[in-house]
């Protein structure tokens, strides 16, 4: 509705309501004369005045409706911009998760295409660069999808699980460059409020980082911990890498920073990781680990 | 073994196609559910290769309706989608595995022969793994051409350990597949059984490893990966 239309609505229902007003008025000064003397006059005043209420009670009645109807659209029109907002909010989250649908059976091709030249140094190299922009596009597809993710109260996730699972999950990985992993701790179930899908990959995203930075024949720890001494419950991945210096604590956590330049990161995984941590209402921070490397905690709140 | 491959895009099905046939199947490839539907009518597969996004429609469509019919041949989906709850629909229409593209061929030529090694698949009983092959009617481990002896415990492990090669078989998973459940377990003897067999394949030059992963499980791998 224009807004004009709207304007003029209203003012035609406002003067209907202080016509109404104004004769009722006019009609209780008469009905005030009317009670305490002038008898005489009853029955013929008490009609008019009776035809009076009739008309202003009308007046009124339709002022109302007028004023309702205009309420109701009013409300109509607010929520269907909201519908609105929230379509194209909804379009521009589903943007990026389409578009790495959209990419993966083109790089399915040129994956399958590499695999049939059979096996050369050029064709190994192209391989891997296909897995490179194939994470890539993984990793936009998860940031889009975290980014969405409100953990409900009543979402209960189990980090034994979790770790157990995405451990075996990257097991084959993890051994193919080299390296063992171990989870520590997962004995039993550790409930923390929050979302499977979303720790599930902040933990991977620490996993991969681990294999990275940490030197071939090493182990890399998955540790899951209760609440202890005031501290809510943690799920800590520790690697026996170069470790990473103090000036660097805070930068690493910040989408596409780099460690360094090689380019075989997206430099999406640890901000996934920190946006996770948020997510849950906790934190995630990196120091030292005994014997040197890196320990990254992944932090949940107390309550949780 | 004889496959059927539905994939619409026909680059993508051509470079497939050569990969399985590489590894000796001999694949037809159709383009459409329609054509997919009249292919399985006519010749008797091992095994379906199925892409879920084809043109005249959704290729869940088609494994819900071989389901519902009785057809139990293993099929493996392709897929360009990953969310979990396509992952599930999927499971739960009746794939027997799920593959996101991009994939590697030789991954998914290695996933086939998984499902047609099953108890009732196309590829018989024998099991390989680097230079093991692991006969499981007739109870025979051979490294190379040379057979080898191990305990009937060691060789349950072995058997369940190649079943899943490249993958982790957790603990608990193997407990329960190797005692039964009056039998009393000592909480070492699946590891003392795990390190001998280690030795003994390391013994007769086997060209691969088992990994013990603690809190996760074991995993056998191809001895190249160290």
């Amino acid at each position: 509705m224009k807004r004009r239309n709207l304007i003029i609505f209203y003012a035609l229902a406002s003067l209907l309501i202080i016509f109404a007003l104004a004769t009722s008025w006019e009609f209780g000064l008469e009905l005030g004369g009317w009670l305490p003397s002038d008898l005489v006059h009853q029955n013929e005043s008490t009609a008019s005045h009776w035809v009076h209420v009739a008309i202003n009670t009308a007046f009124a009645a339709l002022a109302l409706a007028i004023m309702s109807l205009l309420t109701r659209r009013l409300l109509h029109e607010l929520a269907d911009k909201e519908a609105t907002l929230q379509r194209a909010e909804g379009e521009r989250r589903n943007f990026s998760a389409d578009t790495a649908h959209e990419l993966r059976t083109p790089l399915a091709v040129l994956r399958a295409h590499l695999d049939s030249l059979g096996d050369s140094e050029t064709t190994r190299q192209l391989s891997q660069d296909v897995d490179h922009v194939t994470r890539i596009l993984e990793q936009m597809l998860v940031k889009s999808r975290i980014e969405a993710i409100a953990v409900k109260p009543d979402e209960q996730a189990d980090l034994s699980q979790i770790a157990i699972e995405m451990a075996a999950y990257l097991a084959p990985l993890v051994i193919k460059e080299g390296r063992s992993i171990e989870v520590l701790g997962a004995d039993q179930p550790l409930m923390v409020n929050g979302n499977r899908f979303a720790l599930e990959q902040a933990l991977r995203n620490l996993v991969e980082n681990a294999i990275k930075y940490s030197a071939r024949g090493s182990t890399i720890t998955i540790d899951v911990m209760g609440a202890v001494n005031g501290n809510g419950p943690c799920m800590r991945v520790i690697d026996h890498g170069r470790g990473v210096p103090p000036e660097d604590r805070e930068l690493i956590f910040e989408r596409f920073h780099r460690a360094d330049q090689r380019g075989s990161g997206s430099g999406l995984g640890l901000f996934i990781v920190r946006r996770v941590a948020e997510s849950h209402g906790g934190h995630v921070m990196v120091g030292d680990a005994p014997g040197g490397g890196a320990m990254f905690t992944v932090q949940f709140p107390r309550s949780g | 073994m004889r496959i059927l491959l539905v994939e619409d895009n026909l680059r993508l099905s051509t470079f497939v196609r050569r990969g399985l046939e590489n590894e000796d199947f001999i694949v037809d490839g159709v383009g459409t559910l329609c054509d997919a539907e009249a292919a399985i009518e006519t010749a008797p597969y091992d095994a379906v290769v199925l892409d879920l996004g084809l043109p005249d429609g959704d290729g869940l469509d088609l494994l819900k309706n071989l389901r519902a019919a009785g057809n139990s041949v293993p099929v493996l989906v392709l897929t360009a989608r990953d969310d979990v709850d396509d992952r599930v629909r999927g499971l739960n229409a009746g794939a027997d595995d799920y593959m996101l593209k991009p994939f590697a061929v030789e991954e998914l030529t290695a996933r086939l022969r998984a499902l047609l090694r099953r108890p009732d698949g196309a590829l018989g009983l024998s099991l390989t793994a680097g230079n093991i092959t692991f006969d499981t009617t007739a109870r025979e481990v051979r490294v190379g051409n040379q057979r080898i002896k191990i305990s009937r415990r060691e060789m349950g492990v072995l058997e369940q350990l190649m079943r899943r090669a490249g993958r982790v078989v957790p603990k608990d998973i193997l407990e329960s597949k190797l005692y039964g459940f009056d039998e009393d377990v000592s909480s070492n003897s699946l590891e003392a059984n795990i390190s001998r067999l280690r030795k003994r394949l390391i013994q007769v030059n086997a060209s691969v490893s088992i990994h013990t992963l603690r809190g996760v499980g074991y995993l056998l791998s191809d001895g190249n990966d160290g």
